[in-house]
Parts: structure tokens; sequence; C-alpha cells
């Protein structure tokens, strides 16, 4: 249980804060095809019997990398190459479960409390503090780009540079967060506290710091209620989520802005 | 202004987006440093195009394009290059950017302009009770000043403008109007702005670059509205009243 909260803190502080930039740019399939990317990995790496949370990161890295090709060289939308992606990824992952890798899908599709190690945790977390520092730093250049490519461009911002280490941070993000929250629901966990807090912010360093606060209260409770109710923390995550959105939205009909 | 170098220099430029079917073909010109011009020209006349040339956001396909004389290519100090893009405003919708975090993220220069001073130079009403407002809940023409806030906020030596008159009324044209006059004195700033509003530049005595595909007049505003030059830009005849401001 200690575990799960633990990686639930990991998760809840890293996803939403990634998601801050990601989501705006409209790049929230990324989270889904870095998911079934890591869902690949883990059933490649059940077929293969190596690890597949280091597997995962590997495979999310080469995902984001094909995607921002596809991209850049043919020139199709973001979303489109993030569906071709996702798409694979999830094929991928059924080839491996059909020549017989052994994967226990409820757990991976919805998250567990149980799959999350020591080594996952500690990847986790090496992550999180990776990617506070790197956007720590370089938040004027982030909020440029997600402002727009071409103003950050215009003052000397190497978009490309930072398309690609947010999309690797992403990848990486839902790579380890993937065991608790789950190939279908982790995604959830990178949009919907950006959702709720944009509708509540004032400036962008609030609406970082309200997303990561419901990020945190949303996986939190949801791994405690996991246990009660008998389900999924991944699902039970949602479902709190989805809560504090709805409060969100009515808190900002209301007129309150933090 | 005689002894005045070259900010921008365009040696037969074309660039194109699609192969076979160039935004601009062959323009060639200079704008010396201090000198405020307006590119004018039809929507889709290519004059977005040369300001992004100028900003290094589009390669040539063929010719030079060099700032402050050096190729853009090779163009390090961006910072010197304030860029107001078109219809910027609509970048903030749905997105919670405060005005004093925009500025700041403008701004890498160690003298560069605080969001305050910034805003006083765009004459913002009230730039201190600005800062905390999220960008997207202002009015479109103070949206407008804060951008042209981000574009000064590095104290640049040349600014482009891509139809910034759009969300102003007559008032806010005459200030900026005053406002590119006096960074002019004061700084030596040189500013290219892009418009297709004929009328706006009509109150202005100053040098017109004429673009659709290629460049078709350069001269003074007076000679621009005594030559064939506007009718062949637009096709059909304009008739211009000129106001003092």
């Amino acid at each position: 249980m200690l575990m799960a909260l633990a990686a639930a803190a990991v998760s809840g502080f890293l996803l939403p804060l990634v998601g801050g930039f990601i989501v705006p740019r409209r790049l929230s399939l990324l989270g889904d095809s870095s998911s079934h990317f890591a869902f690949a990995a883990i059933a490649v790496g059940a077929l293969l019997g190596v690890s597949g949370v280091f597997l995962a990161y590997v495979f999310v890295i080469v995902g984001v990398f094909v995607v921002l090709r596809l991209v850049r060289v043919l020139g199709v939308s973001g979303d489109q190459a993030l569906a071709v992606v996702l798409a694979f990824g999830a094929a991928l992952a059924s080839l491996a479960i059909s020549r017989g890798a052994r994967v226990s899908l409820g757990s991976v599709l919805f998250g567990s409390l149980l799959a999350v190690d020591v080594v996952d945790l500690s990847a986790g977390a090496l992550v999180a503090v990776s990617a506070a520092v790197f956007i720590a730093r370089n938040f004027g250049s982030l909020l440029l780009y997600t402002l727009s490519d071409e103003l950050a461009r215009a003052r000397g911002v190497d978009t490309r540079l930072y398309e690609f280490l947010l999309a690797v941070v992403a990848g990486l993000a839902v790579a380890v967060s993937v065991r608790v929250a789950g190939v279908l629901l982790v995604t959830a966990v990178m949009v919907v506290p950006v959702m709720a807090a944009s509708l509540l912010s004032t400036s962008f360093r609030r609406f970082l710091g309200l997303a990561v606060l419901f990020g945190e209260l949303g996986l939190f409770l949801g791994v405690l209620l996991s246990f009660p109710l008998n389900m999924a923390p991944g699902a039970s995550s949602v479902f709190v989520l989805l809560g504090i959105l709805g409060v969100s939205a009515a808190l900002h009909r209301a007129g309150l802005r933090i | 202004m005689g002894t005045a170098e070259p900010a921008v220099e365009f040696e037969d430029v074309t660039v194109s987006y699609v192969r076979g079917a160039p935004a601009i073909k062959d323009i060639s010109f200079r704008v010396l440093e201090g000198e405020l011009v307006f590119l004018l020209g039809p929507n889709g006349g290519g004059k977005t195009t040369v300001l992004r040339a100028v900003a290094g956001l589009v390669r040539p396909e063929r010719g030079v394009v060099r700032v402050f004389g050096v190729d853009t290519r090779r163009f390090r100090e961006r910072w010197r290059v304030g860029y107001l893009p078109q219809a910027a405003s609509s970048l903030f919708e749905d997105l919670p950017v405060s005005v004093e975090e925009f500025l700041r993220s403008c701004r890498v220069v160690e003298d560069g302009l605080d969001p305050v001073e910034a805003l006083e130079l765009v004459g913002a009403e009230d730039p201190r009770g600005l800062l905390g407002r999220r960008v997207d809940s202002l009015s479109a023409g103070n949206v407008q000043k804060v951008l042209l806030a981000g574009a000064l906020a590095n104290k640049p030596g040349l600014l482009l403008l891509d139809e910034p008159t759009v969300y102003l009324d007559q008032r806010g044209v005459s200030a900026l109007v005053e406002l590119l006059e006096r960074l002019r004195s004061e700084w030596g700033l040189t500013v290219i702005v892009a418009t297709h509003d004929v009328s706006a530049v009509s109150t202005l005595a100053n040098r017109v670059i004429c673009v659709n595909r290629g460049a078709l007049f350069d001269g003074s505003i007076s000679e621009l509205l005594g030559s064939e030059s506007l009718c062949n830009i637009y096709g059909f005849h304009l008739y211009l009243v000129r106001h003092g401001h």
C-alpha cells in the first residue's frame, strides 16, 4: 500500500506537470500513444522474460521519435501521427500476447497496487525530479513554446529541441505511471487535472501548481478508495479526478479565480 | 540617415511553402537603420512571408536575407528583432497566462524592459493593474498592446509588425504611429509594418513597399498615391484621402 501511495505521489506530480505543456499544444494523444507503447513493452517483456519497465522507457522514446518524424517529414498533423503510433503499440502488444506473453490484462489496462516495485518508484522519482528541474530552468522558453511555435522561434527558442524533450519527458512520465494508473486510464491523469486547473487559474504558474495539486489529490484518493471499493486504482482515480473537474467547473461558473 | 547601415537586405529572394508556388518571388530591397517602412499589398500577396523571412521563420529557396548584415541562416541574436505576428491575440485563448508571465518570458536580455516599463512604453492604462490579469481576459486592443510590449521587451533594433492595426480604433492607430516615431528617434529603431489597410498607410508620410508576390513599388506614400501601382496591386482603382495626424 505504501509503495502504491508513493507511486501515486510521483505520478500525481509528474503527469499533470508535463500535461500543463502538452495539453495546450493539443498533443494529449501523446499520453495514449505512449501508454500503448508501454503496453507493448510490458507484453514483449513478458514474452522475452525481461523487465517490461525499462523496455517501456525505450519503447516510448522510440514512439515519441516516430511521432515527431511523421509530423516533420510527412507533414501529417500531430493527432494523425499519434493515432498511427497508438494503433501500432496496441497491435504489437496484441501480437506478443497471441504469441504467449503472460500478461494480467486487468492490471495492465486499469492499473494495479501490487505492480509497483522499488525500481519503478526510483525511476519515477528520478524522472519527476529531472522534469521539475528542466521546467523550472526553462520556464520562459517553455511558456512561449506552449503559446506559439512561431513566437518562440522568433525569440530564438529552439522549438524542435523543446518539443522533443517535452515529448520524451511526457513519454517517460506515462511509462513510469502506467503500472499504477493503467494503460487505458493514465492519460486521464495527464489531461483532467490540467483541464480543471485551467478553469480556475489566473497565471501559468498557478495553473501548473493547481494541476499538480489536483493530480496528487486524484491519485492519492483513488489509491486509498481502490481498497474499500475493490476496484483498480486507475479507475477510482479517474472517478475522483472527474469529480474534481466537476467541482472546478462549478467554481468557475461561480466566478472563482485563483 | 545618409550614413545609416542596412538593417534588412533582401537580394533576389524567393520563398515557397509549396514547391513551384512561390509566396514571394525575386524580391530585392533594403531597409536602413532607423527607417519606418510599410509593406502594403492584398491578402495572400506575401507581406507576412517577407516578415517571416526577416524573423528567420522561413528560409529562402533562392536569394539571401540579411539582418544587421548577417545572413538570417546564421543570425543568432534574435532578441535584436521584435516580432508581432498576425492575429497573435488568439494564441492566448483558454490558456491561463498572466500579462506579467508573458512579458517576463519575452525578455531575454539583462538590460531589457521589465513588464511595467514595457506596458508604460506602449501606453497601456494602469500597467501595474494589468500584470496579474490573464491575457485572454483583456480586450482585443489591450492584448495587442501586451503583445507589442512583448515585442519591445528586449529593446530591439528592428521591429516587425504584422497587421498591427487590426484590433485598433483610429485613436489606437494614431497612438501606435506616435510610439513608432518616438522609438525611431530615441532608440534608432527600424520598423517594418505589414498591412493591407491602405487608409492606415495613407495617414503616414513614409516609405512604402508594395508586395504582391514580387515587389511592385518602392517609394514614398506621395509617389504611391500619384502612381498606377495601387491599381496594379489591387486590380481596381483606389481613391485615398490623406488626413493629418
